[in-house]
């Protein structure tokens, strides 16, 4: 209890330094609104944060469930055929130094304005993570418990289903993690380039406008959207290796 | 039905680990390998399960030549492997889901009661004490009908107390449940108290330098106890050929 609680009292200090400082200082709005009027913001428009809210959590889960598919699917298969590792493995790794944001303009010219571009710029921020810690996970399996299975007679297949993913699901799990929180922002930085809804295009219209209290709260909202994911990825793994064991026991 | 080695030699990146090893493990023995550590007992175990290819000589089972990975054995190896997601009911009876034959719960009742474990069927691996964990790890291996038992060093990783205890129980399984058992340990005591024979091997390159029969009337720890120079012989051979002098 005490280590949830040590976080939340630096988290009402700073926010108190903060509206201190904005107070004593007299910082005009414009500039830098003070967390009450934040919050003021965030209630006097929560019709409009939530619908836009909702778009852009639309499309971070739809490219984030599109990048575990593809991600699980060929670590497996990379997995499975070491030549495909070989080959294609270390292009993977050398391809996450390149920022995928860079490529907003080019998806859009190329799929338009509409929500595919913010979801494909989705699942290449996530998709990476994923493989790769999925891809290592599967990797780092005993090959003696392995070899030992095989003695029990468990043909390819069955190492897979019985041990490799299950080992391997905790390096999907952690990667999922880092990609629950990267995908909120690929679908902000996809609505910023070209949107007509979504927390995106939303921070760009209100602060076209000098409403910079709304723009702290549709920030305030990505926070909100991005720790959801990382705690709806953190209970879907209890979810999963609690139905793995009683899934077992049928 | 018996296991033959005959002049099994194993080099493995230049090393050669295996020398002219030759041995026939009749059925229904509990034969022990023991030689000085690193030796290569464990490559032994690991070749008749066909982990590991030989470099020369011929290993036999039953006639059936041993050319690569093979369900002969049921293999318990130095770790005892548990799955930590499965259940002890769902790793002791991993043979039988592998191969899709039908678990017969009043027997693995009848079993887990045997081992002790009945009460822990439904816990994880890691809720249990090294010793259970061993229990399971070597319940799964009575599990697997096969003819033949490999086990490397079951005990090896448990303190002296519940080893004791542990070999104790294993000569008290009913004579039902014995196979031909090939038994890897550095631990000569365990060795003389539960073998009936025991096959001394030298350092690398590893051969056959004694071979040793057992057949006491009763065994017991009193028995054991009396084996004292027997003990002394074999550490003398082992100390022999050890590289630490």
């Amino acid at each position: 209890m005490k280590r949830k609680l040590y976080p939340l009292g630096s988290l009402v200090l700073l926010l108190a330094v903060w509206q201190v400082a904005v107070t004593l200082l007299k910082t005009p709005a414009f500039i830098l609104p003070s967390p009450v009027a934040v919050v003021q913001a965030l209630v006097a428009d929560a019709a409009g944060l939530l619908t836009n809210s909702w778009v852009t959590l639309y499309e971070s889960l739809i490219g984030l469930v599109i990048a575990c598919l593809l991600a699980f699917g060929t670590a497996l298969v990379m997995d499975r055929w070491q030549l495909l590792y070989q080959s294609f493995y270390p292009l993977l790794v050398i391809s996450q130094t390149l920022p995928v944001m860079v490529l907003g303009p080019l998806l859009s010219l190329w799929f338009g304005f509409g929500m595919a571009p913010k979801v494909i710029l989705v699942v290449l921020m996530s998709y990476f993570p994923i493989i790769v810690s999925f891809s290592e996970a599967l990797g780092k399996v005993s090959k003696e418990q392995i070899r030992f299975l095989q003695t029990m007679g468990a043909k390819d297949w069955q190492v897979y289903r019985i041990l490799k993913i299950p080992q391997g699901m905790q390096g999907f799990f952690a990667g999922l993690r880092i990609a629950a929180t990267y995908c909120v922002s690929g679908a902000i930085i996809g609505e910023w380039l070209s949107a007509e809804a979504g927390l995106g295009y939303y921070m760009i219209r209100v602060k076209n406008g000098y409403q910079i209290d709304k723009v702290f709260a549709a920030i305030f909202c990505v926070i909100v959207l991005s720790l959801g994911l990382n705690i709806a990825t953190r209970s879907l793994q209890k979810l999963y290796y609690k139905t793995l064991i009683q899934g077992r026991s049928s | 039905m018996a296991i033959t080695l005959e002049h099994v030699g194993l080099t493995l990146d230049d090393l050669e680990i295996l020398n002219d090893v030759t041995a026939t493990i009749n059925a229904g023995s509990f034969v022990s390998l023991i030689a000085p550590s690193g030796a290569g007992k464990s490559t032994l175990l690991k070749i008749l399960t066909g982990l590991l290819p030989i470099s020369t000589g011929s290993v036999v089972v039953d006639g059936q030549p041993i050319t690569g990975l093979n369900t002969t054995f049921s293999y318990l190896p130095q770790e005892d492997m548990l799955l930590p997601w499965l259940n002890v009911d769902q790793n002791i009876t991993l043979y039988q889901r592998i191969n899709h034959q039908t678990v017969d719960q009043d027997h693995v009742t009848e079993l887990l009661t045997l081992f002790g474990l009945v009460d822990y069927r439904h816990f994880l691996p890691r809720q249990l004490s090294g010793g259970m964990r061993q229990r399971v790890a070597l319940l799964r291996t009575m599990m697997n009908p096969a003819n033949y038992l490999l086990l490397d060093e079951p005990f090896g990783a448990l303190d002296a107390m519940t080893r004791g205890l542990m070999q104790d129980w294993l000569l008290s399984l009913p004579t039902a449940l014995k196979r031909t058992t090939v038994l890897v340990t550095h631990d000569i005591e365990e060795a003389i108290y539960l073998s009936d024979r025991i096959l001394v091997l030298s350092a690398r390159p590893a051969h056959v330098v004694q071979d040793i029969s057992l057949t006491p009337t009763t065994r017991d720890r009193e028995w054991l106890a009396t084996q004292a120079p027997l003990k002394t012989e074999i550490y003398q051979l082992l100390r022999e050929d050890s590289d630490v002098k």
